[in-house]
């Protein structure tokens, strides 16, 4: 296939157009290097849904130049000499597109691609040449990263709803609370050490229905990077992990509308062109408060609750070198408890507000830039009664970020970024107790971070990115440099290494319930605590004998200070005003793995198998007497193996897990001693050392069917999925009672099966 | 090589075997520390010494009788700057210890040490006793305004305070708060509230509890613990359930007892429960060579009749 690359746009006219005043010294010197060379630049997007596709490879195989397109699906290759060469796009599960580009000399060309998604069985076959696939290998450098397409994660067998966070807990290395917590431990770190982002806002609670759901409308997700640790220079704010949930744009061809109707939710997006660009809406609810309501009016005592949430988002092209993106997102959880008498009822809301505007600039082919702002607020109030005594805890985060970042694709071997992010966030917390405010924190502290970062490829095959990232935090002026490194070398045609290591500190603090997650709590660490940071390291191997198979071994580890815990033990009417008071503070741990992941892309069957071999240890002076302790989340082995099969119109879907049973405290010694302040003997149970005890091994296999069909017209699917097939009762957490002689420990369980049926439709 | 599909299968299969594990209840228990020794004693400024107890602790997966935990042949003892005081075993009770001879009262501001020795074992525990305690006023807040709407009679001004008109509390009407002079030395405070009229009905009333929940309710109970850092500490109407006479204690704590009762998961929780999850932990036990609480507090109290809310 020949395409007629657009030769109309010429450096010079790209040149004149730059606007000095936004022009820093660096950017202009970008601009004079990038002067003097041929470029092919364009964006690769999916034919179908147009949506932009990220590390797609574009190659020049004859002159061993090329590129791989970032976020934007922009890409842009320097140096390419006169004449005619074949262009190579391609991205796995895509059919690698082909181009025949005349180059002038001294001349820039606009090439943008579309490519198609592969049907079954061809993939195997198509591609051959080594250069194409010893590219491919280039995608990613990043050592404990996973990409995915969204609509891989639809396919997984879930609860009801397909759901994002769900389905990466069946990745090696990352773990889940629950089965009904959507919260991710990713390689021995607690849900708040990993910042999620939503078209790169960060959300501060990702969960509804106390974590049952993501806050992640399947419809609206165009794809997910979920860095798991060694994370680059780019992202900061956290000490473990990043996940990266990228919004749809939308259709740019025509108006399309897709949705779905579950058992507990309906959903619906619309999308359509906006001139050149695109606009997206989707929204969701839950129908749930009808049918509590009716069980209310029968008289049982059920709590009134819904949630919803509306994604949408506006890409316009402004001119052949400036785009602007608006998007936002809302959610909210509402559960209403009343009993309607004796003064007592229980409430609770949550919910994120997001939204951003990000204007895309080309200074010229291949220096790329993007200035964004964006809001993202959190809140969160519990509100109950007994019997006319009232207790309110309510929790408020807004954060206001400026952010800017450039990119230069200085040859086929460098790439520099660079940016800035300056966020300026205001926190409250209040508690109080029977009318008598007790704790409080208004905080507005400020963040400044800068970053640059080179991805270098070197002849010898060997891939660096290497980046440096400078943190300053108002609450106690706070600087930190965070260096971050990944290394990528090709072994042999099919096996490659990969390490990586980087600093991180985090500034924000999650008040979380354990086991499940619902109306969380978000504070800033003050002047009183130290932040918590840690340092990363990764190694690994990954083979890739073909396009079908894909093994990787890893290795991490993990050290961590300036850990928290919420100070259970502080006094009820507690004033606190302070970090200190409020945490226990100066924590250290530590966590060691290793994942084996073998992957299965292409064909009939696709799926994975994951493995990781895990330890984690806490330490607090002032818990466990001192002593290190396995978090809760803490496992020795983690297994899931994860596949989908298409058979016509059908697509079946399975997944199972295998897991050590999570760590709990038992009791050790029963004993008696009188309330001090009542006099009134109390039986009781000695507590052993934290967490030395574990439940029982985890396991559950889920499965899914679905057919596609026609239904007036349009194209549908309706599924059954089946969670927990054999109706496993896991173990949640084991509680004991001391009424009787005998000491009776009650192991809690988890989810039975539960089957669900659905429709989802396109048109 | 296993293909994929083989890999599916086997793993699957595993799976459904590994169903087949269930659950002994004796593992869910954590290696036993029995026979440690357990104190629990605490002193109570102004009062007499009072009985203590001496018992071990006893393996969780074994029927538990507390007589058979008491420590019979102990040898116990208190010492302070103003002399010692020995204890010897109440042979009606197994583990209960009475103070021999002149009973002395407990000091403020000063320091206590016990040592029990049981053959070759020795416990031993400090506490230092806070400064007297003194309640200056009980108010009646309107519970919209916060203002004040009267004062209830202290037991300082009217041994028999119960039957002052202004002590008749209606329950749920306006919120009870005690304003203190603050102990010197306390570490913290706590509250108790005991119905006294043992017999006397349940002013609360809801069709949401059972009667199980009815047959829960206790006529003592105590709060979790309290800074009480601006001296006004208010009653929470869920801690009242039966009418007639109740009286409500304030205890100034040392810090053993303090620590004790912030880190009890049997008064604390949070999260799963009481018992269960992260809150479940080992108390602060402030005592070498076993576990409990040698403790001390002062303690004022107020005395007030819940009456039944109108219409009930």
């Amino acid at each position: 296939m020949e395409t007629q690359p657009d030769h109309s746009r010429g450096m010079k006219d790209m040149r004149r157009t730059i606007p000095v005043d936004l022009c820093s010294s660096l950017l202009l010197l970008l601009s004079v290097l990038a002067a003097d060379a041929a470029t092919l630049s364009g964006y690769v997007r999916d034919a179908d849904s147009s949506e932009p596709i990220f590390q797609a490879v574009v190659v020049l195989p004859g002159l061993r130049l090329g590129a791989v397109s970032n976020e934007r699906g922009y890409f842009a290759v320097r140096g390419v000499p006169a004449g005619r060469h074949e262009v190579v796009s391609s991205l796995i599960g895509h059919e690698t597109h082909r181009d025949s580009v005349t180059f002038g000399l001294d001349e820039d060309v606009r090439l943008d691609v579309r490519l198609v998604v592969e049907a079954i069985g061809l993939a195997e076959t198509v591609i051959t040449a080594g250069a194409q696939t010893q590219a491919e290998r280039e995608r990613t450098i990043q050592s404990a990263y996973v990409a995915l397409p969204a609509i891989q994660l639809q396919q997984l067998p879930a609860v009801g709803e397909s759901d994002l966070l769900r389905s990466l807990q069946l990745l090696p290395g990352i773990q889940s609370a629950s089965d009904i917590s959507s919260g991710l431990y990713v390689r021995g770190g607690g849900p708040d050490q990993t910042q999620i982002l939503l078209d790169d806002v960060p959300l501060y609670n990702p969960s509804h229905a106390f974590g049952f759901f993501s806050t992640f409308q399947p419809d609206a997700v165009r794809d997910v990077q979920l860095y798991k640790g060694a994370y680059p220079a780019n992202y900061g704010g956290n000490l473990g992990a990043i996940l990266d949930v990228s919004q749809r744009e939308g259709a740019r061809d025509s108006i399309r509308t897709t949705g779905g109707v579950s058992l507990l939710a309906a959903r619906v997006l619309l999308e359509g062109p906006s001139g050149e660009g695109a606009w997206m809406i989707s929204g969701r609810r839950t129908y749930l408060d009808p049918i509590l309501s009716a069980l209310r009016s029968s008289g049982t005592d059920v709590p009134d609750y819904y949630f919803y949430d509306l994604n949408a988002k506006l890409t316009r092209p402004l001119s052949d070198r400036d785009n602007l993106a608006i998007s936002t997102y809302y959610g909210r959880d509402d559960l209403d408890f009343d009993l309607g008498e004796a003064g007592t009822f229980f409430g609770v809301r949550w919910g994120n507000r997001a939204g951003s505007i990000r204007w895309t600039h080309l200074f010229t082919p291949a220096l790329f830039s993007e200035l964004t702002l964006f809001t993202s607020e959190y809140e969160s109030t519990t509100s109950a009664s007994f019997f006319e005594t009232p207790v309110q805890f309510a929790n408020r985060i807004e954060d206001v970020t400026l952010r800017g970042d450039l990119e230069f694709f200085a040859n086929s071997s460098n790439t520099l970024t660079g940016g800035f992010r300056a966020t300026r966030f205001n926190v409250r917390f209040d508690e109080s107790f029977n009318q008598q405010q007790q704790l409080t924190l208004d905080l507005s502290p400020r963040l400044f971070e800068a970053y640059v970062q080179d991805d270098a490829r070197l002849p010898t095959g060997t891939h660096v990115r290497f980046g440096v990232r400078v943190a300053r935090f108002s609450e106690g002026a706070r600087t930190a440099w965070m260096p971050r490194i990944s290394i990528s070398q090709s072994l042999t045609p099919h096996l490659r290494w990969k390490g990586g290591a980087g600093s991180y500190r985090q500034y924000m603090q999650l008040i979380s319930t354990e086991g499940f997650s619902g109306a969380d709590y978000w504070v800033p660490i003050d002047a009183t605590v130290d932040e918590g940071r840690s340092r990363q390291f990764t190694t690994g191997l990954e083979w890739e004998p073909n396009r079908k198979y894909k093994l990787t071994a890893e290795t991490y580890y993990t050290d961590l200070s300036g850990l928290v815990l919420l100070d259970n033990n502080r006094s009820v009417d507690s004033r606190a005003s302070t970090s200190q008071d409020i945490f226990i503070a100066d924590g250290t741990g530590h966590a060691v793995g290793l994942e084996l992941f073998l992957e299965k892309r292409t064909g009939r069957i696709r799926g994975w198998i994951g493995y990781t071999l895990g330890r984690t240890r806490r330490s607090f002076n002032d818990v466990n007497d001192g002593r290190s302790f396995s978090p809760k989340y803490d496992r020795r082995h983690d297994l899931s193996v994860v596949g989908t099969y298409r058979l016509g119109h059908w697509r079946f879907g399975s997944s199972a897990v295998y897991a050590t049973g999570q760590a709990y405290t038992p009791a050790s010694a029963r004993y008696t001693l009188r309330d001090p302040a009542t006099g009134v003997p109390q039986d009781r149970v000695l507590a052993a050392p934290r967490n030395s005890a574990r439940l029982l091994p985890y396991h559950r296999l889920d499965v899914s069917a679905r057919r596609h069909l026609t239904l007036c017209g349009s194209e549908a699917q309706v599924y059954l999925q089946i969670f927990n097939v054999y109706s496993r009762r896991n173990e949640w957490f084991v509680q004991y009672d001391t009424d009787a002689p005998e000491t009776e420990p009650t192991v809690v369980l988890q989810l039975p099966v539960i089957p669900t049926i659905g429709l989802e439709f396109s048109f | 090589m296993l293909t994929f599909g083989r890999c599916l299968t086997l793993f699957l299969a595993c799976g459904l075997l590994a169903c087949s594990a269930e659950r002994k209840p004796g593992e869910l228990f954590g290696s036993a520390e029995s026979d440690v020794l357990v104190i629990d004693a605490q002193l109570l400024v102004g009062q007499p010494m009072p009985a203590i107890f001496l018992r071990r602790t006893a393996d969780p997966r074994e029927s538990y009788d507390l007589r058979m935990q008491g420590v019979i042949d102990a040898d116990i003892t208190i010492r302070s700057a103003d002399g010692l005081t020995r204890y010897f075993a109440d042979p009606e009770s197994a583990g209960r210890y009475l103070p021999a001879g002149t009973v002395p009262v407990v000091a403020p501001l000063t320091e206590y040490e016990l040592v029990a020795t049981v053959g070759q074992e020795r416990l031993s525990a400090r506490t230092r006793t806070p400064g007297p305690l003194r309640i200056r006023e009980v108010v009646v807040l309107d519970e919209k305004s916060l203002q004040v709407r009267r004062n209830l009679v202290l037991f300082s001004e009217s041994a028999d305070a119960f039957v002052a008109a202004d002590n008749q509390v209606v329950y749920l009407d306006g919120l009870l708060e005690t304003r203190l002079e603050p102990a010197t030395g306390a570490a913290g405070y706590q509250l108790s509230l005991a119905s006294l009229d043992l017999a006397s009905d349940f002013v609360i009333e809801a069709d949401f509890l059972e009667q199980d929940d009815y047959d829960d309710f206790e006529r003592e109970g105590s709060s979790p613990v309290l800074d009480g850092a601006e001296g006004h500490v208010r009653m929470p109407w869920f801690a009242v359930a039966f009418a007639g006479r109740h009286i409500w204690r304030t205890y100034a704590l040392d810090q053993n007892w303090y620590d004790f009762a912030r880190t009890d998961p049997q008064t604390g929780g949070g999260g799963f429960g009481q018992l269960a999850g992260d809150a479940f932990q080992r108390p602060h036990f402030a005592v070498q060579g076993g576990i409990g609480l040698f403790g001390s507090a002062a303690v004022d109290s107020v005395g007030f009749v819940v009456l039944p809310a109108p219409g009930t």
